[in-house]
């Protein structure tokens, strides 16, 4: 664990925070490599907003240290004040300072560059974020969009080490919410930078994120990839916090499969140590609706989502799964449908 | 770091120290043995001053209630001819000082002023064979003091009203209620807590007031204090007064404090939906238009024509002494706001700095002058002053030379830190509500872009606090310009202000003299009441419905209820 990865560009070791008393984090260890954009995943009251702004230099930690770049900012023996950070930060509502232009907000943290050289890089982020023609307004003549982009640019100017964004597209409603991600990832991108990113909708961390860290009362239960977080969770808490899904019962069988209520299910791997019981995790894309299938099982709730249905599905057992259907297929509640499992590889939590 | 952290506490420590003082002093005067003139004034007219200044506070209290409670009610939720122009002219009284408005009616209704002087022509009376209204006397008094501070009323309770949602009175519709059951069983209890608020402030400035009841020749504690320490020459007398009306001042404070605190639990509603106003017609709308209209005539329109006919007569009296007057007022004023609002300003940058709970009693402590009477004020520097020059010849080595004399006493720096204890609540009030508007992430987002302490005071908040910089050096000059028993007992030697001047005037009776400086103070002071209608005619948008129209560069007014 002492050795040092050279590429990585943020490495948070065993970091405890604790905030009037009470323990907010406890033994965080991620680690970002250059040029990735990661994210932090959780229900409000996680931690995740205190870890960020620790990472900031705006908390002191109580345990552990952070490095960033070649430099540790924050260990037992010295803390780097936020100004000496090299962070760029981006706020929930922005704090873009309302009595200066776009420009000048651009500029800011650009004290010390020549003047030349800090003008070229204030345009090149106004082309970049695509308000070039902007530059003079104010920041309240801007709309939220433009506004959150600015903030963007702000942050980036002065080459930070890494860009943290706390919940930054948590005041805009969905649609702009989801173009803006894209735009916000592809200047961040663009940048070539270092990201960590705060949020608690797992939607907008699968399309922002490379990485992605779930957690739960201070805890970071598990730094992954989006695929394996949602395939492969290491916890019921994160299988249960992303994506959607239910638990069935399944008994190992002498062939080394789960007999499961929806029939012989093929296990990715097993814990070390179990009794042969275990809770099956089931996502609604391991279930196919299919007519055909001698599989029965009674709709007890539908949800009407457009493009498909989702049914929750009752087996003979009294479990429940998930399914999604393409909408023409309208059954009503009450009724027996035939299901098969579509799954390739199940994950499992001992009983 | 450490350093700059410590200079700032000690600063603001300072402040609220040197600002407690005079209060101190008095508390002091409790346990000296009480003197025999005390002993006299107890016996004889210690009665007269609390019964009077109870039967001044229940009659302000009751008046500016009736007023301020039915125009805002009125404006707030119907239409009528002129309504929204009430709505803010409304406010106007407030640039009336009530001793100013009491020597115009005292004039105006005098036997040989022009009002019964022009009914003796038309109606060919002889003088003295009719009866005539007039208003020298308590019932008098209540109706001035009630005419120029009904606005604090009109202002908490119209705000109260405006913050119920339409909601909570269309449920009393719903439940079968009629317009006067809408009104006196949810609207006026949901008010209560901003009714209650104005009407203590009303009642503290009446127990201040000094000028009106002076005039009048009624005897009240403030007046008292005046002629105990002046009159009979005992300092220590006018000390325990003062204290004794310290201690109503602060029941009235407390009682504001509390129904302000209780305000914000009256929000039941989660949404809010603005009220819209019914138009009225007919009757009902000339009734509304002229209840209206009086307290707006006799508290401003009629007053400041009468002193504008005044002041036309002797417009040949401007001379050289009258431009030293405003002079003398202005230059006054403007020192103390600049002071006032240099020391709000270290205590407020303080408070951000160390929102911790000593930082803040040191503020809240500063902004406590504002409800103490000016007199009190005037005697609480006064005394330890006197004792500090004393100390000080006494005690002045004699190597140096000779001794300096009066260093604090009956100088202006005893002046002008009296107005800025008196006032330092006004610039506290609009400094603090403008740091308040520069949210702590504003110093983060600049911190992590590398900026440190003084950048981000040089380049973020001094531009960003310019606009209530600004409203805080108008408002204190504004205030210090009307302020009259502190300065009436406090000035220099031989040094007028407008103030001052207008009140020995129009106590020798020379009223047409009294008011050329009294309309220069009246114009001075509509400054700030119509920035504070601009703000009220601003929020206006959100009555009639339409979006609440809000700017970042926008700088509130801070009321002058918010002071406290």
């Amino acid at each position: 664990m002492n050795v040092k990865n050279t590429s990585s560009q943020l490495q948070v070791r065993s970091l405890s925070v604790q905030l009037g008393g009470q323990a907010i984090l406890k033994g965080i260890d991620f680690s970002l490599e250059a040029g990735e954009i990661g994210c932090l995943l959780g229900p409000s009251g996680c931690g995740k907003t205190t870890l960020l702004r620790t990472i900031a230099g705006f908390e002191a930690p109580s345990a552990g240290n952070i490095q960033l770049g070649d430099h540790n900012v924050s260990d037992k023996q010295r803390q780097v004040p936020v100004e000496k950070r090299k962070v760029g930060m981006v706020f929930q509502d922005f704090a873009l300072f309302p009595h200066l232009s776009v420009a000048q907000n651009i500029r800011f943290g650009l004290k010390g560059w020549p003047r030349q050289q800090a003008q070229q890089r204030v345009d090149e982020l106004l082309s970049l974020i695509g308000l070039a023609s902007h530059a003079e307004h104010r920041p309240h003549e801007l709309s939220g969009g433009q506004q959150q982009r600015v903030a963007v640019a702000r942050a980036l100017a002065p080459k930070p080490d890494i860009l943290l964004l706390d919940e930054p597209f948590s005041s805009m409603d969905k649609t702009l919410r989801e173009q803006l991600t894209d735009s916000v990832r592809q200047i961040i991108k663009g940048e070539g930078v270092t990201a960590l990113m705060v949020t608690h909708d797992q939607h907008e961390a699968f399309a922002m994120a490379d990485r992605v860290g779930v957690m739960k009362a201070g805890e970071l239960h598990q730094w992954d990839t989006p695929y394996r977080l949602y395939h492969q969770p290491d916890s019921r808490f994160v299988a249960h916090f992303v994506g959607r899904g239910t638990f069935i019962h399944g008994e190992l069988n002498a062939s080394g499969q789960l007999d499961t209520a929806i029939g012989e299910l093929p296990v990715a791997s097993l814990p070390s140590t179990h009794n042969g019981v275990f809770d099956v995790l089931i996502r609604p894309d391991d279930i196919i609706h299919d007519d055909q299938s001698p599989w029965c099982a009674k709709v007890r709730s539908r949800h009407f989502q457009g493009a498909h249905f989702l049914y929750t599905l009752e087996l003979d057992s009294d479990e429940s799964v998930l399914c999604f259907a393409p909408s023409h297929h309208n059954h009503m509640i009450g009724e027996c449908i035939g299901i098969r499992h579509d799954a390739k590889h199940v994950v499992v939590f001992s009983r | 770091m450490k350093q700059t952290v410590s200079a700032w506490s000690l600063s603001s420590w300072l402040v609220a120290t040197a600002l407690a003082m005079p209060v101190v002093a008095l508390a002091w005067f409790a346990w000296v043995p009480e003197s025999h003139s005390w002993l006299h004034l107890k016996e004889t007219v210690l009665a007269d001053y609390i019964s009077h200044s109870l039967w001044l506070s229940v009659g302000v209290a009751l008046g500016t209630f009736l007023i301020g409670v039915s125009t805002a009610w009125l404006t707030t939720m119907y239409r009528f001819p002129f309504s929204r122009f009430f709505q803010w002219a409304l406010l106007l009284p407030m640039a009336m000082p009530a001793y100013i408005i009491a020597f115009t009616y005292t004039g105006m209704l005098d036997p040989a002023g022009p009002l019964q002087f022009h009914l003796r022509e038309l109606m060919g009376w002889e003088y003295g064979s009719y009866w005539f209204p007039s208003v020298t006397h308590v019932g008098g008094a209540i109706t001035m003091l009630s005419l120029v501070l009904y606005p604090y009323v009109y202002l908490l309770s119209r705000a109260s009203f405006l913050e119920q949602s339409l909601c909570v009175l269309d449920v009393g519709r719903t439940l079968g209620l009629g317009p006067f059951q809408r009104f006196f069983r949810i609207a006026l209890p949901l008010a209560r807590p901003g009714i209650v608020a104005g009407v203590s402030i009303a009642v503290m400035e009446t127990l201040a007031d000094y000028g009106t009841v002076k005039y009048f020749g009624i005897s009240t504690f403030t007046t008292g204090i005046f002629r105990t320490w002046f009159g009979l020459d005992d300092p220590a007398g006018a000390a325990r007064l003062s204290g004794l009306l310290l201690g109503f001042v602060f029941i009235a404070l407390t009682i504001e404090r509390y129904s302000r605190s209780r305000q914000r639990f009256h929000h039941t509603s989660q949404r809010h939906q603005a009220l819209t106003a019914k138009p009225l017609r007919g009757l009902p709308a000339t009734l509304a238009a002229i209840a209206c209209a009086l307290p707006l005539l006799l508290g401003f329109i009629i007053p400041i024509s009468q002193l504008g006919l005044w002041a036309a007569e002797s417009w040949h009296s401007i001379d050289a002494h009258f431009l030293t007057l405003s002079w003398n007022s202005l230059w006054v004023a403007a020192t103390a706001a600049v002071v006032a609002t240099a020391l709000a300003a270290i205590l407020v940058y303080g408070l951000r700095l160390h929102p911790q709970w000593p930082q803040r009693l040191a503020v809240r402590s500063a902004g406590l002058g504002y409800a103490i009477p000016g007199t009190v004020i005037a005697v609480g520097v006064m005394i330890p002053a006197g004792q500090f020059d004393h100390w000080l010849n006494q005690h002045w080595p004699t190597a140096i030379g000779a001794a300096p004399g009066l260093v604090l006493s009956g100088t202006f720096i005893a002046l002008i830190f009296a107005y800025c204890l008196r006032f330092m609540a006004v610039s506290l009030q609009a400094l603090e509500s403008g740091m308040g508007r520069i949210k702590p992430n504003i110093d983060e987002a600049a911190n992590s872009l590398g900026a440190r302490r003084w950048r981000i005071l040089q380049a973020l908040h001094l531009p960003m606090l310019r606009g209530s910089l600004l409203t805080a050096l108008l408002l204190v000059f504004v205030d210090v310009l009307k302020e009259l028993p502190a300065t009436l007992v406090m000035r220099p030697f031989d040094f007028n202000t407008l103030a001052v001047r207008a009140f020995e005037l129009a106590s020798d009776e020379r009223l047409a003299e009294a008011a050329l400086p009294s309309v220069a103070i009246v114009l001075t002071g509509l400054l700030p009441v119509l920035l504070l209608s601009r703000s009220i005619a601003r929020s206006r948008h959100g009555a009639d419905g339409k979006p609440l129209h809000t700017t970042q560069n926008a700088t509130p007014i801070p009321t002058e209820l918010d002071r406290l």
